[in-house]
């Protein structure tokens, strides 16, 4: 029904009402002799009211004349109707040709290239790489070779795997696949394990090698504990050791936090903002001085419509450097930083440690505080070590 | 039988799609399909009459409407209550 209505709209539509006379001879009259299709026709009476088509309406009056009805229109609709008013309005016509026109040939470049990788960097790589293959804001649509675009953005950048090019209107979608990284080959190559920190041992799983501790063994930094060569009645195996070996080991870390310190706390920026409007850059700041020590960040943020990308926003260049600060602490905020620091490196070094027990013992000296860590945990001491010359 | 009428039913094409009689179509009571030349003898709100090629056809109801009408048919809706040839 509402593409009915919706052509009936476009063709245009008078309402008409037609009082007096014979209204059934009228209406034969109409359709036969004249051929005018009528809908939505309704009596009330004496009164007849009934809708044709805009360009119908003439083919009206002969009969209405023949017959002695009285026709009025009485409502038009349509586009045709609206046109003829505002044609009268010569500025209002050529307005919206000149619209018309700069809209078709806008519509013909490309506006937006939209580079679909998380990476910035790597987006304004792939955005220059594109650049030099001829796929730039500003650039007409019918003159992008895109098979060439493509290829040229793999060549150019090895990093990339596949690369896809396609326009959706005045964007240029480039959808981007990284190579990934292939997985290390494992090292077969003979080996002994050693112990990477001092401790008792408390269990082994050996998976390969001939074992030279057992549990319940003491061991320092460095010691053997399950060699790669093996004898054999043939001779000496050579073998790649490999083996869990968890012990109890201690750990002690040390942070020292001054009532005075001087710190990277912030960072010092200056952005300057430009409104971009197709190619065209407005800058919205005064020049200043920027030093050397100032690193770049380029950021465009486009204007959205309903989910697309329009040729329009802001340009921001956002120079940033850090900046110390000279901070005092008190006593205990000195405490409590010291603690938190040395708890984030325990943190860090002993990733994969369990941490059985935690002694600190903090000391002041020369307004300095230093906060010092035991950490006894149970941890996989196992270390690759390269075989002695004298096997290998 | 007239040749236009041989000639459907050689074909087995509907009755009156080449002789021009008129074919009349109800769709339950509310609308009212008649195809073919007709005029309309009576239009009011409760009959309507029309005549095609000699033969007088009425249609009763209530809020009688034609919502088309053309050189090749109308469409009649409302509560249709009868329709008969006279």
């Amino acid at each position: 029904m509402w593409l009915w209505r919706w052509w009936q709209w476009w063709i245009g539509e008078v309402t008409f009402s037609a009082e007096g006379g014979l209204c059934e001879d009228f209406l034969n009259l109409l359709t036969e002799q004249e051929g005018v299709s009528l809908w939505d026709v309704h009596k009330e009476e004496d009164r007849l009211t009934a809708c044709c088509r805009a360009s119908s309406y003439r083919a009206v009056r002969r009969p209405a004349r023949r017959t002695g009805t009285r026709v009025r229109a009485t409502a038009k609709r349509g586009c045709c109707f609206r046109f003829r008013r505002v044609s009268k309005r010569v500025g209002l016509l050529i307005g919206a040709v000149a619209a018309m026109t700069i809209y078709m040939i806008l519509a013909s470049y490309i506006w937006v290239i939209d580079v679909q990788v998380e990476e910035p960097l790597l987006a304004a790589r792939v955005e220059e790489a594109l650049g030099k293959s001829g796929l730039a804001v500003g650039t007409p649509s019918g003159a992008v070779d895109l098979g060439f675009v493509r290829m040229h953005a793999i060549t150019e950048l090895s990093e990339l795997h596949h690369v896809a090019v396609y326009l959706d209107g005045c964007t240029a979608r480039v959808e981007v696949r990284l190579q990934e990284p292939s997985a290390p080959l494992p090292d077969k190559s003979p080996s002994n394990v050693v112990a990477a920190f001092d401790g008792r041992i408390v269990e082994m799983q050996v998976a390969s090698g001939q074992a030279m501790v057992k549990t319940g063994d003491a061991v320092v930094q460095g010691d053997l504990l399950v060699c790669g060569a093996i004898e054999t009645q043939n001779g000496v195996l050579l073998k790649h050791a490999s083996a869990v070996i968890n012990a109890e080991t201690s750990h002690t870390f040390c942070v020292e936090v001054p009532l005075c310190e001087t710190r990277p706390v912030r960072e010092k920026r200056i952005v300057q903002t430009r409104w971009r409007c197709l190619w065209w850059e407005l800058p919205l700041f005064s020049s200043v001085p920027i030093g050397e020590d100032y690193a770049v960040t380029e950021r465009y943020t486009p204007l959205r419509f309903l989910g697309t990308d329009l040729p329009v926003g802001v340009h921001e260049t956002v120079y940033s450097a850090p900046c110390d600060a000279t901070l005092r602490y008190t006593a205990e905020q000195a405490e409590c930083i010291a603690k938190r620091r040395l708890q984030a490196h325990a943190a860090a070094t002993l990733e994969d440690a369990v941490i059985r027990r935690v002694t600190y013992e903090g000391v002041w000296e020369d307004e300095v505080y230093r906060l010092r860590g035991v950490y006894d945990c149970t941890e996989d001491i196992a270390l690759q070590a390269p075989l002695l010359s004298d096997f290998a | 039988m007239g040749f236009s009428k041989r000639i459907e039913s050689m074909l087995d094409l509907p009755e009156g799609a080449l002789s021009g009689e008129l074919t009349v179509e109800l769709c339950g009571t509310r609308r009212v399909i008649l195809d073919g030349e007709c005029d309309i003898l009576l239009y009011a709100d409760d009959t309507v009459c029309v005549r095609s090629k000699g033969q007088t056809l009425r249609v009763t109801g209530h809020r009688l409407t034609l919502e088309s009408i053309g050189s090749g048919g109308m469409v009649l809706t409302g509560a249709i209550a009868s329709v008969e040839f006279l």
